[in-house]
């Protein structure tokens, strides 16, 4: 029944942007599920080749583009594909988790460094190419060890181990009615002993997983964008923040064409730094005038829907206080700017803030602000949330859900007397263990067996 | 006798569980080869220093029980003999954790040693191409770093060993040297059991050898170091003997056999099958394929230790060798002496103890539960104090042995040694313990030295395949710090890995290799096409309007029942009242039961299946290798290991080093054009 059948490779998939801070997400699949995994992503998958081309992403409802290469033409040799979608850490996250916890699994996560090796082996890249790869991904393993390290040392760790080692007393107790069931000395843990401390297991693990969030969403820094008609001093100001100079600045209107982010760093009320993404976009157009490129109105509404926070521009000498902002769905600073212009102490009164970017005027002032407006969203690794990676996460649904199914072979069973089904029981708190191993602290079979000879007197 | 260079493909040193498995593989392998040459080649010798001891039970005289029983299902599935030998002398039989699912059942016997002894001999008879030497190998012959060979000493009478001087006994002492004779072979054996340079503890009192009244063998384990091997040392123990007319049984537990007995081998109780496939009963399945149990069933009595015997023993500590620093080297905890019971476990007052018959012939009874060291003045006083014991006389003292292993990065999970090409290892002296892991790897070993002597590449069992695969795979992955017992817990698959299906997991493997019979194949097939039937009635046939097999998968559903299911829909020509049909039913009924559990294992094995089977050269050369950390470095240098899996088990090297492994593997083949 385990004769050797042939066995393809599997379907891997992996965001392949940067994390949390590009403006366009890449998500990379490559093996045979390719297409099943685009079929469940997307509304009406194309099977053009080589050529990009717009879908539509079926949760959340979002155009996206395509592009599909069949195998042997792909980097990989494989069937592959790559869907760019807006860069969005937890959109990317979201589509993510749907490509690898598809039911019956349609992909897994990529290792690190493993489109790079399916390359090699299918020819794809050459020598050279591929000592690149092998230095790429120990930095990768590298980072992930630190990463794993910190993680271990967190909070994240410490609950897994703990849960680990219960577990783990646990199993040794179901192995030994297994293994040493003819010994005297070898007293089984009570159904009901057992299901209480299976329950208990299984509510820690549900707090870990409501206290805890997708890393993408903490890597993707709250997005604060600049908005206001042309030659409003937008990116003056973007660059007297960054205290350099990071944007072209023209008096000519519409020098700003493109979108463009800098991460900056301010402190909260209570002193923390933290950081926010700051994002220069073109000024806006009056509505129905078409003064300028299409493309770059477009790009600059995107982003300021997706914003976090608007700083609303107006110039002083154009400052009426009724300027209405577009497509702002959320919270909004609205700034002065250009006040060297007016004579000192120009009431303006709507106006949440006055600067000059020139003479640096307000600057602390605003940097205070954001930091009070943004340090409330709490978006600090340090905190007592706990980030977790894709993998970490889908270990911990994947250890709840063995827990589930071990705390249900018992629901039926006596308080006392045999435990039910003890093979299946001891299989599901062996794989929860498995899982948890992900997070550190793996507990070998060995381990188990030492617990068994530490708590009960067995042998003949 | 003369023997010259040409005389045998193949030697097996040791006629012990593992020595003897090893002999039977071969000579199954080549058996083909023997005939075809009228008997001239394709012959397996088996050296043993006294050959009626040849399959000697110098433990407990059981075999089997929980993982131990899976394994000597699946030794008979490949053809072997340890089933058919324990099926033929047992004297009780008791499937533990009957009561269970069908995974973790262990069927356990006890045999009668003599007989169980006897058997091995016989079964080793009925094959022409196996030719037993007595005498002793005291160096291996060596060609361009590979073993062709070893040199033999053969007894000088037939008479039992006896130690030439107090130093190394019978084995050590090349002080004859033109008695030697030079054997050349294709590929060699070695099962040294606990004789290699053994020392038996007993109190203060140390002898050298491996059994009492046997000898040890130190000349193998000084030509294994010159050999460049690296040695490691273990320890185990054996309780007293106890003369039956001596103890009062009056009033003591009795404990009993199963009403129906369940056999290891498929071969037993298959005389039916045989008349009815018009084959002939072979002499290898004479014994139990009509008659079984061939031999009276008898129960055991279980008496406990007891605050005087603790008492006793607490006092005396002082004198025991484990205690007092005479020996240092670890035992296993699975089967701790009673000195350790009461020193670890401070706040038990009592143990249970087995007395259990070692034979129907002799008035032996075994004591299991109280393995000791102890000076036999303090074992008689100790013995004494248990109920029903107070008048016991002791036959044979409880002992401890220590001896020498090969420690384990030194041999791949073919039994090969990866120091001496063409020299095999199999049992005690690869750290394990029980004579069915020996009797495993006897059977791994012996198949994968035939298969070299034929030119044929060695095969590895997978873990998900055979708890022998596990058992492999944890023997050259794993630092050993007691002799090493299987467990059912040590096997991540044991759902799939029964007792019941053992034959369909394995048999058509073994018949590949050369291992099992055209008889058993035979057997097997029939059993296989009676599988198919059922699985067919199961879907199509209906009772009260409901499939068969949604009635088989309820748990509450018995073979009996099912069988009376089957007989009321009709058109199975399989006759339900004889004991392989029923087994058979049992494992239907597992696999049903498992199916859900067993499909998930299923894509788990999947998953890594391409990591498990990609080889990694012997040569290769570590520090060559983009990117590893220094510590897998060293310990992949050190362990060599054959498959991406088993690097991957080794303690020290994650999964990164993993992946820069297999990259690296990736580039050579490249650039080799592969």
């Amino acid at each position: 029944m385990t004769a050797d059948r042939p066995i393809g490779p599997d379907t891997i998939v992996a965001v392949a942007s940067p994390p949390g801070r590009s403006p366009r997400g890449l998500l990379r699949i490559s093996g045979p599920g390719t297409g099943r995994v685009l079929d469940h992503l997307l509304k009406a998958t194309p099977c053009v080749s080589r050529r990009l081309i717009p879908v539509r992403i079926r949760r959340p409802r979002l155009p996206a583009l395509l592009l599909r290469f069949a195998s042997p033409a792909s980097y990989t040799g494989e069937d592959a594909a790559e869907l760019q979608v807006p860069g969005n850490a937890a959109l990317l996250d979201r589509l993510l988790h749907q490509a690898i916890g598809a039911p019956g699994g349609y992909a897994r996560l990529a290792e690190p460094g493993e489109f790079s090796f399916r390359a090699y082996t299918a020819g794809r890249i050459d020598l050279t190419q591929a000592e690149g790869v092998a230095a790429t991904i120990s930095a990768t393993s590298d980072s992930q060890l630190r990463a794993a390290t910190l993680l271990r040392q967190g909070k994240l760790g410490h609950a897994a181990q703990g849960m680990v080692e219960s577990l783990g007393t646990l199993l040794a107790l179901v192995e030994a009615g297994i293994d040493f069931t003819d010994q005297e000395d070898v007293v089984p843990i009570a159904p009901a002993d057992l299901r209480d401390r299976l329950t208990a297991q299984r509510s820690a693990l549900d707090r870990l997983l409501r206290n805890s969030r997708p890393w993408g969403a903490v890597e993707a820094l709250p997005r604060v964008v600049l908005v206001g008609p042309p030659s409003a001093g937008k990116s003056t100001l973007f660059n007297a923040l960054l205290g350099r100079e990071r944007v072209v600045i023209d008096p000519l209107p519409g020098t700003t064409r493109d979108v463009i982010e800098e991460p900056l760093t301010v402190t909260d009320p209570a002193g923390r730094p933290i950081e926010l993404m700051l994002v220069d976009v073109a000024g806006l157009d009056t509505p129905g005038v078409g003064l300028f490129d299409a493309a770059a109105q477009d790009a600059a509404h995107a982003a300021i829907r997706r914003a976090d926070l608007v700083l609303s521009i107006t110039p002083a000498d154009t400052a009426t206080g009724d300027s209405a902002l577009p497509d702002v769905v959320g919270d909004a600073l609205r700034v002065v700017s250009k006040v060297d212009l007016l004579p000192r102490d120009t009431p303006q009164a709507w106006a949440d803030l006055c600067v000059s970017a020139e003479q640096g005027e307000g600057l602390a002032a605003l940097r205070g602000l954001l930091g009070e407006r943004l340090g409330s969203r709490g978006v600090s690794v340090g905190g007592d949330m706990l980030a977790l990676q894709p993998r970490h996460e889908s270990a911990l649904q994947t250890a709840a859900a063995r827990l589930d199914t071990a705390i249900s072979l018992l629901s039926g069973s006596h308080d006392a007397g045999p435990l039910p089904e003890i093979e299946l029981l001891a299989d599901a708190l062996r794989s929860a263990l498995d899982a948890l191993a992900m997070l550190g602290g793996r507990l070998t079979p060995d381990e188990v067996i030492g617990r068994v000879f530490a708590t009960f007197c067995v042998g003949k | 006798m003369r023997r010259d260079a040409r005389e045998f493909d193949l030697l097996v040193i040791g006629g012990g569980h593992a020595g003897a498995e090893a002999a039977w593989a071969a000579s199954s392998v080549l058996l083909p080869r023997f005939l075809a040459s009228q008997g001239r080649s394709g012959r397996v010798g088996l050296i043993t220093m006294d050959p009626s001891k040849t399959g000697a039970m110098s433990c407990n005289p059981a075999i089997g029980g929980l993982a131990k029983g899976q394994i000597v299902r699946e030794i008979d599935a490949l053809g072997g003999l340890m089933g058919l030998a324990a099926d033929a002398t047992a004297i009780q039989f008791r499937v533990l954790n009957a009561s269970r699912g069908a995974a973790v059942h262990g069927p356990r016997c006890q045999s009668d040693k003599y007989a169980y002894a006897r058997e091995v001999q016989r079964l080793l008879a009925t094959r022409p191409n196996i030719q037993t030497l007595a005498g002793l190998a005291e160096d291996f012959l060596t060609e361009d770093g590979r073993c062709v060979g070893v040199l033999y000493r053969p007894s000088v009478s037939d008479g039992p060993a006896v130690p030439s001087d107090g130093c190394c006994g019978e084995f050590g002492a090349i002080d004859d040297a033109e008695k030697a004779v030079p054997l050349r072979c294709g590929a060699v054996v070695l099962t040294t059991g606990t004789f290699m340079r053994a020392i038996m503890h007993k109190g203060a009192d140390q002898t050298p050898g491996g059994r009492v009244g046997e000898g040890s063998a130190d000349g193998i384990s000084g030509a294994l170091k010159r050999h460049g091997f690296e040695l490691g040392r273990l320890k185990t123990g054996t309780p007293p003997r106890l003369k039956r007319g001596s103890l009062n049984v009056e009033g003591l537990e009795v404990q009993g056999g199963d009403a129906v007995p369940t056999p290891f081998s498929e071969m037993t109780q298959a005389g039916s099958a045989l008349t009815e496939l018009g084959l002939p009963v072979d002499d290898a399945y004479a014994h139990t394929a009509d008659t079984f149990p061939r031999l009276p069933q008898v129960g055991c009595w279980i008496t406990h230790t007891n605050a005087a015997a603790h008492d006793l023993i607490r006092d005396n500590l002082g004198l025991a060798p484990m205690y007092n620093g005479q020996i240092t080297t670890a035992g296993p905890r699975y089967c701790p002496s009673i000195e350790d019971k009461v020193v670890r476990f401070a706040d038990k007052t009592s143990h249970h103890v087995f007395l259990e018959p070692e034979s129907l012939e002799t008035d032996e009874v075994y004591c299991n539960g109280i393995s000791t060291s102890l000076p036999p003045e303090v074992q008689d006083r100790i013995i004494r104090a248990l109920p029903g014991c107070e008048h016991a006389v002791v036959l044979k003292y409880g002992y401890a042995v220590e001896y020498d292993m090969v420690r384990p990065h030194q041999i791949d999970a073919t039994c090969e040694t990866k120091v001496l090409p063409g020299l095999f290892t199999a049992g005690q002296i690869n750290g394990t313990s029980g004579y069915e892991e020996a009797a495993g790897q006897g059977l791994i070993a012996g198949l994968n030295a035939a298969r070299r002597v034929l030119g044929e590449s060695p095969v590895r069992l997978r873990r998900d395949q055979a708890y022998l695969g596990v058992m492999m795979d944890d023997l050259v992955t794993k630092v050993p710090v007691e002799p090493y017992r299987m467990f059912s817990s040590r096997a991540e698959h044991r759902l799939l890995l029964r007792s019941d299906n053992a034959d369909q997991r394995l048999t058509a493997l073994g018949r590949s290799w050369g291992l099992v019979d055209d008889t058993r194949w035979a057997v097997y097939e029939m059993k296989q096409r009676h599988r198919a039937a059922i699985l067919d009635t199961l879907h199509q046939a209906k009772h009260d309007g409901t499939r068969l097999v949604d009635l088989a998968r309820r748990s509450e559903t018995t073979p009996e029942h099912l069988a009376g299911l089957f007989q009321e829909a009709g058109g199975l020509a399989i006759d339900f009242t004889r004991p392989p049909a029923q087994r058979l039913l049992v494992s239907v009924l597992a696999d049903l039961h498992y199916v859900g559990y067993v499909e998930r294992q299923q894509r788990d094995i999947d998953r890594l299946a391409e990591q498990e089977s990609a080889t990694l050269p012997a040569a290769m050369d570590y520090a060559a290798v983009t990117g590893l950390r220094n510590e897998a470095r060293l310990t992949l240098a050190k362990f060599r290991p054959a498959t991406l899996g088993q690097a991957g088990r080794l303690e020290g090297v994650n999964p990164a080093d993993v992946m820069l492994l297999s990259i690296h593997l990736a580039r050579v083949d490249n650039a080799a054009g592969v």
